[in-house]
């Protein structure tokens, strides 16, 4: 009965204590404790146009995650993750919703973990094709770190010495969240040849499509061999990226309405991933078969095989000067198509063909940091360029000022996207 | 007579004292542990006051190879843009230590290149040689020589000289160390060059018992930078000594699934 009442004080916790709630509790049985923290973040993103009057357009919101711990005993643990979103601009986001709610048990070498919750399918340094089946929210499709979905589904891991084997087994609905209208990113057709000239077109919603009893289904195996950390991984499922078709509704009536077909195909990946170290510098390199679906010239879902190929380092400097650190990371990255034919500037799982990443910090003084993602994509001839300035002179605040230029060839993801460049300001401070 | 007899009764009542190896030998069993958990929380505050404060919760397991090597595994706590990173150490008698570091953002453990002893730890000033003595002062790397007795934040200490091996490559050319006599927990060190110049002090405060097993441990220590002015303040609670770590946790699985 005890038992259940501290796990009904922790929901209630969880879901109704916000910002005024209190931090930890310690059971007289020293079997049960739990913890809860959270942070609100305010963003707004401006965006400048080329008419003056755009420099004031913004897009703002501010977000309190909440986040629980409950523990019993040894073994067992359990962590719910509550999100509020509110944005003023943008109804779609004003949600509430437990992104993560899951428990986990580990004895030993043994480690299971059920519920809903929040994966990253690559593991590399820099961006792993593994990647490519991670669900988000894309509300914008270039901040999608803080923007990870839960899936439901169970996690089993075996490690013993150096060697981890990892199974995991999610719920087929892979759907990441996405907005197709009144979107920046999307541009939905608003006209269309007909014999004789053009005719108007009214969108009508969405149809999705994917294989309800395909689970989400990886493995991977871990070891190292000598100094070298060797993973190998797989993993089926539904993309959480869909495929999309436009479906007219009739022909005869104007505007012609239509309906947007998404279909969310089986994808799978095979990746081989090693990583060491040369002197100072960590290495890695991961090669990955893909085997999906994309939109073949004519219209029609075709087979879209590839491998893709990446090398990595990363570096961490320390100077004389005792505050001041640098890191780095490099990464260079190679499509192999197993098939003629270019891929379209808005195929986002084909931002990528030959490219170069890098992600650099600076650390000036425990106040200030400045840093730079830069990508170049040489084949498609696009770039994108993220300058950064965070400042914790007023811990435990933390504000970001970024920019991100997008540029290049219309051909390109970050060309053909080029007037999303924007200047954001983050502010993020613990509540809890 | 009455000089003779002044002079016999000051030969007898002078304390003897241990010669400096039994000074080291009785500091290294206090330090000694089979495992140790805790809390810490560290501010390194710069010469112009500027402050940068981590929390901590560290692991330490002494490994099962019959030597002072230990395992330790440290996991950030606060603040919440670093909370979860955590780094895993393997230490290697004669060799590279062996590290792990683990990303939340990434959500993958790495092997990375072992640091050099003279690195300052987590951007502390305490470097990895520094961290490494701590947990097991290396007695066979060093010749100890008595230089007296001192009085250090009201605590008697013995005063040493602490000077390498030939051969020993360490960033230090010499060390001074004052030795709680009650406790023979270090309460103060100071570290030199190669060339003679005084680099850092350390200093060890809060002494309190731990636990029931006759431990005692430093509560608060600080590590001043004499050269850069820049200073460590570290704050330990929650001590728990040879109270059973399990050794499954010093893993690249259990740091994923934190």
């Amino acid at each position: 009965m005890r038992h259940l009442k501290n796990i009904l004080k922790t929901l209630l916790g969880l879901y109704f204590s916000g910002i005024a709630a209190t931090t930890v509790a310690q059971e007289a049985d020293n079997n049960w404790s739990t913890t809860l923290h959270g942070q609100a973040r305010v963003l707004s993103r401006y965006y400048p146009g080329q008419n003056p009057a755009d420099l004031y357009r913004w897009q703002g919101e501010a977000r309190a995650e909440l986040e629980g711990e409950v523990s019993y005993g040894k073994y067992w643990k359990g962590r719910a993750v509550v999100i509020a979103n509110v944005n003023p601009d943008e109804r779609r986001r004003n949600r509430l919703w437990a992104n993560e709610a899951y428990v986990y048990y580990r004895q030993g070498h043994y480690f299971l973990k059920a519920g809903k919750q929040t994966v990253k399918w690559g593991a590399l340094t820099g961006f792993s094709d593994m990647d490519l089946a991670n669900r988000y929210d894309y509300y914008d499709v270039l901040d999608t770190e803080e923007e990870r979905l839960g899936l439901w589904g169970l996690e089993a891991r075996y490690s013993k010495g150096r060697t981890e084997f990892m199974l995991r087994a999610f719920h087929p609905d892979n759907r990441s969240r996405l907005y197709l209208e009144d979107n920046r990113w999307v541009n939905l057709p608003q006209r269309m040849a007909v014999p004789g000239g053009e005719a108007t077109m009214a969108y009508e919603g969405t149809a999705s499509h994917y294989q309800k009893r395909l689970p989400l289904l990886s493995g991977s195996l871990s070891t190292e061999v000598g100094r070298v950390q060797v993973r190998g991984s797989w993993l089926y499922g539904n993309n959480d990226i869909p495929l999309s078709q436009i479906q007219l509704r009739t022909s005869s009536t104007r505007p012609v309405p239509y309906q947007v077909q998404l279909h969310f195909e089986p994808m799978m990946i095979s990746a081989l991933n090693l990583g060491t170290w040369a002197g100072e510098w960590n290495l890695w390199a991961e090669a990955a078969f893909v085997d999906s679906k994309r939109i073949g010239e004519t219209g029609e879902i075709t087979p879209d095989q590839y491998t893709f190929c990446s090398l990595g380092a990363d570096r961490f400097w320390t100077f004389e000067h005792p505050e001041r650190h640098l890191r780095l990371v490099a990464q260079f990255l190679q499509v192999f198509p197993h098939q003629s034919g270019t891929y379209a500037p808005t195929e986002i799982d084909h931002i990528f063909q030959t490219a170069l990443l890098i992600d650099t910090e600076l650390q000036i003084n425990y106040n200030w940091s400045a840093a730079l993602r830069a990508m170049g994509e040489f084949r498609a001839e696009g770039f994108y360029l993220e300058p950064r300035l965070i400042c914790k002179a007023w811990a435990p605040l933390r504000a970001e000022l970024s920019g991100g230029w997008l540029g290049g060839s219309g051909q390109s993801f970050f060309g053909h996207f080029k007037t999303n460049s924007r200047i954001a300001l983050h502010l993020i401070r613990p509540i809890l | 007579m009455i000089l003779a007899f002044t002079l016999i009764v000051t030969l007898f009542s002078t304390p003897v004292l241990p010669d400096a190896a039994a000074i080291m030998e009785a500091h290294r069993q206090a330090t000694a542990v089979q495992d140790l958990t805790g809390q810490l929380t560290y501010t390194n505050i710069s010469k112009s006051g500027r402050k940068q404060t981590r929390t901590l919760q560290q692991y330490i397991l002494r490994t099962d190879k019959g030597d002072y090597t230990y395992n330790l595994l440290l996991e950030f706590t606060d603040p919440q843009d670093v909370a979860g990173t955590a780094t895993l150490t393997i230490q290697q008698e004669r060799k590279d230590d062996e590290q792990w570091l683990y990303l939340p953002a990434l959500r993958m453990s790495k092997r990375i290149s072992p640091s050099k002893k003279s690195d300052r730890f987590m951007g502390t000033e305490i470097t990895y040689e520094d961290l490494s003595g701590h947990l097991s002062e290396p007695i066979d790397d060093y010749q100890y020589t008595l230089l007296g007795e001192e009085t250090i934040n009201g605590r008697s200490a013995y005063k040493l000289e602490a000077l390498p091996r030939e051969g020993l490559r360490t960033q230090y050319g010499k060390r001074l160390l004052w030795i709680d006599q009650a406790t023979h927990l270090m309460v103060q060190t100071r570290f030199y060059g190669h060339k003679g110049e005084h680099l850092k002090t350390y200093t060890a405060t809060d002494i309190r018992p731990v636990g029931s097993g006759g431990h005692h441990r430093a509560h608060q220590i600080k590590m001043e930078n004499v050269q850069t002015g820049n200073t460590t303040k570290v704050q330990y609670s929650g001590f728990a000594i040879n109270a059973g770590v399990d050794a499954a946790i010093f893993s690249t699985t259990w740091m994923e699934t934190r």
